[in-house]
């Protein structure tokens, strides 16, 4: 990107610079920068708010603290141990059963 | 030393020699009384009468046995709950359980008898019992009777091939926890 491809990107953009003239100092400082004072009611209003929130959070968070009971109780354990053991079985046959109907069937020539 | 000096001086001293002419005087009498006093915190002891609840051998499909055990309240304080923790092991010592877990046929009953009532307190299977805490008891004052316990073990006969539980075993560790019943402000004359 030469340098007037950039001029004239800052011409739309903003402000007219010229980068074929040798400046002195820096480039930046040609731009006018806003007045300082300019924002500073909106900073001075939310770092009031800031301590604000921080003064009702740790209020509020010392009167519980202070006026909560202990959570300490007494506790007692006993434990108990028990076993159960499964028995042995004999597996039943998987046979297939006859209905009355079928047999009759298989009986009949 | 000028006139005014003297005058500044001579009303102090007025004022000394007045207040100490209507001031009363500071003697008293006194009396001292001691009282020993003594604070003795609470005892809180969960007693049980069996260590070992259950030893079931050969258990199968379809089985209940029973148990009985009581817990004691031999503490001095209340106690507001007693909450069981259980859980258990699986000794696969048969056929390859493959991953048919025998805690999931295991059905527990836990039962409170009092007054000749019994009062049941939970039904369910090992494995929901397991690593799930029960409150069994609600209120145990101390010195009052000892609670009596029955606990009924069934192996579910779940109408399957069952046999893969065969000599298999359970290891079972219940836990009694008690806690102390709430601090009363205004304990005490």
């Amino acid at each position: 990107m030469g340098n007037k491809d950039i001029q004239s990107l800052f011409k739309d953009q903003c402000c007219d610079i010229n980068l074929d003239q040798e400046t002195e100092g820096r480039v930046g400082d040609q731009f006018e920068r806003p007045p300082q004072g300019k924002n500073k009611p909106r900073n001075v209003f939310i770092l009031h708010f800031f301590k604000m929130v921080m003064f009702m959070y740790l209020l509020l968070f010392s009167a519980g603290y202070v006026t909560t009971n202990t959570a300490a109780y007494l506790t007692d354990h006993q434990e108990s141990n028990g076993s159960v053991s499964i028995g042995k079985w004999e597996q039943e046959d998987i046979g297939v059963s006859l209905t009355g109907a079928e047999e009759d069937e298989q009986a009949a020539p | 030393m000028t006139i005014r000096h003297e005058l500044v001086m001579s009303i102090i001293l007025a004022a000394l020699g007045l207040s100490l002419i209507t001031g009363g005087t500071t003697a008293y009498f006194t009396d001292v009384f001691s009282t020993d006093n003594q604070i003795t915190t609470g005892s809180l002891d969960l007693g049980a009468n069996k260590e070992t609840i259950f030893q079931i051998e050969d258990l199968v499909p379809g089985d209940t046995q029973e148990s009985r055990f009581e817990l004691t309240n031999d503490g001095s304080v209340d106690m507001k709950e007693i909450i069981l923790h259980a859980s258990y092991e699986v000794v696969d010592k048969g056929e390859p359980n493959n991953g048919d877990n025998l805690g999931n046929y295991i059905l527990v009953e836990l039962l409170l008898n009092q007054d000749e009532e019994e009062t049941r307190i939970f039904e369910k299977t090992l494995s929901e019992l397991n690593d799930n805490s029960m409150p069994i008891v609600e209120s145990f004052p101390a010195g009052d009777i000892a609670k009596n316990f029955t606990v009924r073990l069934t192996l579910v006969d779940n109408g399957e091939d069952q046999s893969h539980f065969q000599e298999d075993q359970l290891e079972l560790n219940w836990e009694f926890k008690a806690i102390q019943q709430d601090g009363d402000a205004e304990n005490g004359e």
